[in-house]
């Protein structure tokens, strides 16, 4: 059991969780011990086999039932290969000749079978089989659990507090959100997928954890995380408890209260309108984006259509998929980020080549435009063609240059003109560029004559400023969308959206803030769209502020030296106008 | 058409992406259907594997190009390799 301790991490995900500790690190990735067993335990040990087997199927099996819906072909064909590769004949002739003639105990004849493929897989040249090992050992790690534990794997019993030092987008996932009362994870930032699904399941959330922290901590220990202030208490006295009990109570109240006003429109106390629009993806439902108030979608991300390159969807695939997000929305409009692969989102079937340095490489629209114009253009076809049904805009990511947009331009025109020839229906597309990297900041009065609408990518257009990598810890601290320097590119490109009537939108996480958020408003961006979590608190802040004084604010802090400074006078006004949110 | 004894028939993997993840496992449920023994050889390596495993499909490593032989031993022989090689020759669909 670990000692009582308050640590401070990073909060994510707001609200406050109270329980018990689920500990994932415990259960993957171990190397058993290689324990030989009796001659007559051998009967025992393949009667566990099979039954960890039965319980990996089970999981495997219940899990991709589950996602059904929320998942695309890609991603239930991972789960099916997952199960064929539980009952392979020959990875099951391995671990059986282990047990049988090696005698062997169960744990380690599956973990050397296992690594005897892997090792195979591992020595291919073709990149792809590499891979394989990687699903290899997943599954391995699977039946490991089941045998080693049994609360295996992410089915636990209760509601707890998961604790683990890394969470892949898939075991986020994978949580039963049901009984996960929050997540301390030690590796991670605001902006990491786990910290952005966390929000989306609004489930509170901590990453910064130290290791030494986590590795002390079992299943016995209780914790309190607070996703407001970031603090995480360890084995908490009753005390402790029952104040946290009641700030849970009054941030619960709050943010429910938050939720109860979300049929009431995003306008500041002197009558502008600020649209408040939701960021999802396919795992996401437009019902979701609808349930907290949001009007349209402002940015809906493509690449889970590419990620696995054995499946990446044809034209017809994809139109039915954009059609019914289009049908879903409404006359709400639905803004489609074409696919931005590359930097850190690495899709080895569509891009192979390894980049020294891939956030400043092939990525976005230079690798839709140059290196696989293929598939650029069979979405954009599909995406001409799901016009027809409903407010669709497109956006292309990454964008430095006229050039880009111009030939996307041509290349939309001689699409239009092939399904034109078809007798195909289209609708004509609205198209926008994202405002991510200083180059099209400052380029904006000259992107602007020739796109429908801006929308600002803020995570990467404060990467891209700063310098900075937002993974990196110790850098992490330059990561500052309040910087007066990210103000200012801001305020370049509405003045260039204004002076040519186009509309400006941010879907960055400064859109979910809501000290950010107030700036942005300030500076005159006509939508923020964020995850539909952080729509209740936004609208709350649009509320309570009027765009005359959230200007001065923006203005002021446009002038200021450094990022400290400009969020100060931001967090001023907040106290003063929303002081039930400047708490938090 | 039912046949008794091995069968044989040579393919060729068409696809860019070789013999990957999803083919195989397609392949493996294809296989399973049968009651023969079917069993593919990398004409190029000489190692053989089990239909019925995807994993011994995968161990193949048959990227585009690699010449592969089928046989089946069994009473369904010829169907279940005539099934086989017809969705090698499809290109796996893709």
């Amino acid at each position: 059991m670990a000692v009582a301790q308050s640590i401070q991490a990073l909060a994510v995900s707001p609200g406050i969780a109270i329980g018990h500790v689920m500990c994932l690190h415990r259960l993957v990735g171990n190397r058993p011990e290689r324990r030989v067993v009796a001659e007559n335990e051998v009967p025992g040990e393949l009667e566990r086999l099979a039954g960890a087997l039965k319980r990996t199927r089970d999981q495997i099996t219940s899990l991709r039932d589950a996602l059904r819906g929320r998942l695309d072909r890609a991603g239930t064909e991972i789960f099916d290969a997952h199960l064929l590769l539980v009952d392979d004949k020959a990875l099951n002739a391995a671990v059986g000749e282990r047990i049988r003639s090696r005698r062997l105990c169960a744990e380690f004849a599956v973990f050397d079978a296992v690594e005897e493929f892997a090792a195979v897989f591992g020595e291919m040249s073709d990149e792809y089989l590499r891979e394989r090992a990687v699903d290899l050992r997943d599954v391995g790690n699977r039946i490991l659990s089941n045998l080693t534990n049994a609360a295996p794997d992410t089915h636990f019993s209760g509601r707890r507090i998961v604790a683990a030092p890394t969470l892949a987008p898939s075991d986020t996932v994978q949580l039963d959100r049901s009984k996960v009362l929050g997540l301390a994870v030690e590796v991670g930032s605001a902006t990491s997928h786990t910290a952005i699904l966390a929000r989306s399941l609004r489930i509170p959330a901590v990453v910064g954890v130290p290791p030494e922290v986590l590795e002390q901590l079992s299943a016995d220990d209780t914790m309190i995380i607070d996703g407001f202030s970031g603090k995480v208490i360890i084995n908490p006295d009753e005390r402790t408890r029952e104040a946290y009990r009641l700030k849970a109570k009054a941030a619960g109240e709050f943010l429910e209260q938050l939720e109860r006003d979300s049929a009431l429109r995003p306008e500041t106390t002197d009558g502008f309108i600020v649209e408040l629009a939701a960021n999802i993806d396919a795992q996401a439902k437009y019902d979701e984006a609808r349930a907290v108030g949001a009007h349209g979608v402002g940015l809906f991300r493509t690449e889970f259509l590419f990620l696995d390159a054995a499946s990446i969807p044809g034209e017809d695939e994809q139109f039915e998929i954009y059609k019914r997000l289009l049908t879903d929305a409404g006359d709400d409009p639905v803004t489609v980020r074409t696919m931005d692969i590359g930097g850190d989102k690495s899709f080895s079937g569509v891009y192979r080549s390894p980049e020294e340095n891939p956030f400043l490489g092939l990525r976005g629209i230079r690798l839709s435009l140059y290196e696989r114009p293929d598939l650029f253009r069979v979405q954009l076809r599909a995406l001409l063609r799901a016009g027809v049904y409903g407010n669709l805009r497109v956006m292309i990511p990454m964008v430095t240059s006229v050039l880009e947009v111009e030939e996307t331009r041509a290349v939309i025109a001689e699409l239009e003109a092939e399904l034109r020839k078809d007798r195909t229906e289209f609708a004509p597309l609205s198209l926008g560029v994202m405002i991510e990297t200083p180059a099209a900041a400052l380029l904006a009065d000259k992107l602007a004559p020739i796109v429908d609408f801006f929308s600002i990518g803020s995570n990467d257009l404060v990467q891209y400023t700063m310098a900075v990598d937002r993974g990196n810890e110790r850098v992490a601290y330059l990561y500052r969308p309040t910087h007066p320097a990210i103000l200012r590119l801001i305020d370049c490109c509405v003045t260039a959206a204004k002076r040519n009537n186009i509309f400006v939108g941010v879907c960055g996480q400064m859109a979910g803030d809501p000290a950010t958020a107030a700036l942005l408003m300030g500076l005159g961006v006509h939508e923020l769209s964020m995850s539909p979590g952080s729509v209740p608190l936004v609208r709350r802040v649009i509320r309570s502020l009027s765009l005359y004084e959230a200007e001065r604010t923006a203005r002021a802090a446009m002038e200021c030296r450094n990022a400290a400074e400009s969020l100060a006078l931001v967090q001023e006004l907040l106290a003063r106008r929303v002081p039930e949110i400047a708490a938090l | 058409m039912e046949t008794t004894g091995t069968e044989t028939v040579e393919v060729t993997v068409t696809s860019p992406l070789g013999l990957h993840g999803r083919p195989a496992a397609h392949i493996v449920k294809l296989a399973s259907a049968y009651h023969s023994v079917v069993t593919v050889k990398n004409l190029a390596s000489g190692e053989v594997g089990d239909c019925r495993s995807i994993l011994s499909l995968l161990v193949l490593a048959a990227s585009q190009g690699t010449r592969l032989l089928l046989s089946a031993v069994g009473d369904d022989a010829a169907a279940a390799l005539a099934e086989i090689a017809a969705y090698f020759a499809a290109g796996f669909n893709e």
